[in-house]
């Protein structure tokens, strides 16, 4: 609760953002310093993500874990990328500007105008989580508790990590919150909110950043403020629990994907394998959405599979072998697998029906996601009459079996009712994800409209 | 509209209300709540939940250290608990009204302790 804590963790988030930007820079090269800054927020996400996964490999061998090893891993992490960036011949950023990209004044200026509304809504966010108590049921029952541990005891508990609700879920962020205290210089499960708040922060400029050159300021800024605004993302956005993070992680991720899929560049590609990897290790359904993912991009990519499948194949493969030895330590430590009761067709049709319905009722519950979910659906009707056939294909297969996803967890897990109730079923949060890919896919699917209309190359 | 006023106009779009809405919040002043937000001392007479709290320390060890003295003095059932504000208090929950807390706090300050009656945290 003192600016020394806050200070501590603004220094760790940055440490964060330029771990993930010398990877970035590392894998793609980064021409101009505005590039760097306009892929600042990817690059964070991409620190997050692999300080995540590289840590819960450590942890899971053993490996102690304290203030020093976290100063050491992120500075010998960005010493990593830039010795690789070296290697590769990649240029020292120089020079500002965009010679990609000619903005009129209009688009100057609405530009200005969506940065200075985002930015407004994250200082009140900022005002919020600086105070905020710790009220979330998981928050407190198992997510923050596991941190504490990680903090306290330098390593996976066994006790705690075998014997708290939760068990199987991967420790991600757990060790998130673990590096918070370190960086505040103690278990504040106040101050430590802000650490959510970043991550809130990282994904906002990780999103623009990455549609910026895609899409016009008019679409990009309308759909990101109004999906930041909704009650259930906006009431989200600061709970101390992975459900944000395993979405943000997918749908860069996805956007990432389904970009590559237009221009085939591959670094695109090096950046989702990381966000994805980050994602299985988050949350269980973060191995889901990256599965679903991926699926979707061999199917769209059918017509140059030579290419372009081993490519995504790697990416699998890497994200499984990220997942794999949190798997074996829970195995290992004695317990039960992930899997649902009723996995394959063992459940009966009414249930099947029901959670589909269910699904669909939350989906398109204005209370919780206002217009989002419409307007997106009709971005992605337009575009695929109007605009680009494969994005939105590729967007809308996504969403199709993301939503599928989370029917079948409801079919399949026969002890979840069938409800919206968030204590037992775990529906709504699950929605987040189709609901921030949707918004997040507005400003592609209705720009690639908007040039098909004007005339332009989709 | 110029190239240049555009983007001298989209820097004020940004900078204005930006600055201009931390510096409005901390003109009244940001509160940094401190430990001691944590304490809440009794007034003498005061009703509802009392404990006589013996001290508080930055760590579960020094706070055994200091439960083991107030148990020698005869306060067996006093115990270590978080405040809520990361630091430890050795605690004695028995206090029935302020008047026995009183005199109980006397007593102890007799044996070379240093106790208050505080009010207890909500449930």
């Amino acid at each position: 609760m003192t600016v020394r804590a806050i200070l501590g963790l603004a220094a760790l988030n940055g440490a964060y953002a330029v771990l993930g930007s010398s990877l970035l820079w590392a894998i793609r090269g980064l021409p101009r310093w505005s590039d760097a800054l306009r892929l600042a927020g990817l690059g964070y996400l991409m620190g997050v993500a692999a300080f995540g996964v590289v840590w819960t490999q450590l942890l899971v061998v053993g490996v102690p874990f304290g203030g020093w090893g976290v100063v050491l891993s992120l500075a010998g992490g960005t010493a990593l990328a830039i010795v690789t960036g070296v290697l590769l011949g990649r240029r020292r950023p120089h020079g500002f500007g965009d010679p990609d990209r000619h903005a009129s004044s209009g688009a100057v200026l609405v530009t200005a105008v969506g940065v200075a509304l985002t930015g407004l809504l994250l200082e009140a966010m900022f005002r919020a989580a600086r105070l905020q108590g710790l009220q979330a049921y998981d928050a407190w029952a198992f997510w923050v508790p596991k941190g504490k541990a990680i903090f306290y005891f330098g390593g996976l508990d066994q006790q705690v990590f075998t014997t708290f609700p939760g068990p199987t879920y991967p420790p991600l962020v757990p060790i998130l919150d673990a590096t918070a205290f370190h960086a505040m210089g103690s278990a504040d499960v106040i101050t430590f909110h802000l650490q959510y708040w970043f991550l809130a922060v990282g994904a906002v400029a990780a999103i623009a950043g990455i549609l910026y050159r895609h899409v016009p300021a008019w679409l990009l800024w309308p759909p990101l403020l109004l999906v930041l605004t909704v009650p259930r993302v906006a009431s989200g956005l600061r709970v101390p629990q992975a459900d944000v993070l395993v979405d943000v992680l997918f749908v860069v991720g996805a956007l990432l994907l389904a970009l590559w899929l237009h221009d085939g560049r591959g670094w695109r590609l090096a950046a989702a394998a990381v966000l994805f990897a980050g994602a299985g290790l988050t949350k269980r359904e973060g191995l889901l959405f990256a599965a679903a993912a991926l699926v979707v991009a061999l199917a769209a990519s059918f017509g140059r599979r030579r290419a372009a499948w081993p490519r995504l194949l790697a990416v699998g493969g890497l994200v499984a072998v990220a997942a794999l030895p949190w798997r074996l330590w829970y195995r290992s430590h004695g317990l039960g697998g992930e899997a649902p009761t009723d996995a394959g067709a063992g459940g009966s049709v009414d249930r099947m029906l029901d959670a589909l319905r269910l699904s669909a009722d939350v989906l398109f519950d204005t209370t919780l996601w206002s217009v989002v979910p419409v307007v997106a659906l009709i971005a992605v009707g337009a575009a695929l009459v109007w605009g680009d056939r494969r994005l939105a294909g590729f967007l809308a297969a996504l969403l199709g079996l993301v939503f599928v996803g989370g029917a079948w967890v409801t079919y399949s897990y026969r002890d979840i009712p069938i409800t919206a109730n968030e204590s037992v079923n775990p529906i709504v949060r699950y929605t987040v994800a189709i609901v921030l890919l949707g918004a997040v896919s507005m400003p592609l699917l209705l720009a690639s409209v908007w040039r098909s209309v004007a005339g332009e190359r989709p | 509209m110029t190239r240049s006023t555009a983007r001298l106009a989209a820097a004020a779009i940004i900078a204005v209300p930006l600055l201009g809405y931390p510096a409005v919040v901390l003109a009244d002043g940001a509160r940094f709540p401190s430990a001691d937000d944590c304490v809440h001392v009794a007034e003498p007479g005061a009703t509802g939940d009392l404990d006589l709290v013996f001290g508080r320390r930055d760590t579960v060890a020094e706070a055994e250290q200091l439960l083991e003295q107030v148990k020698n003095v005869g306060y067996v059932d006093a115990q270590v608990q978080g405040d809520g504000c990361l630091r430890w208090k050795v605690v004695y929950t028995g206090i029935e009204s302020y008047e026995q807390g009183a005199s109980s706090a006397a007593e102890a300050r007799r044996a070379g302790l240093d106790p208050r009656i505080e009010i207890a945290p909500g449930g």
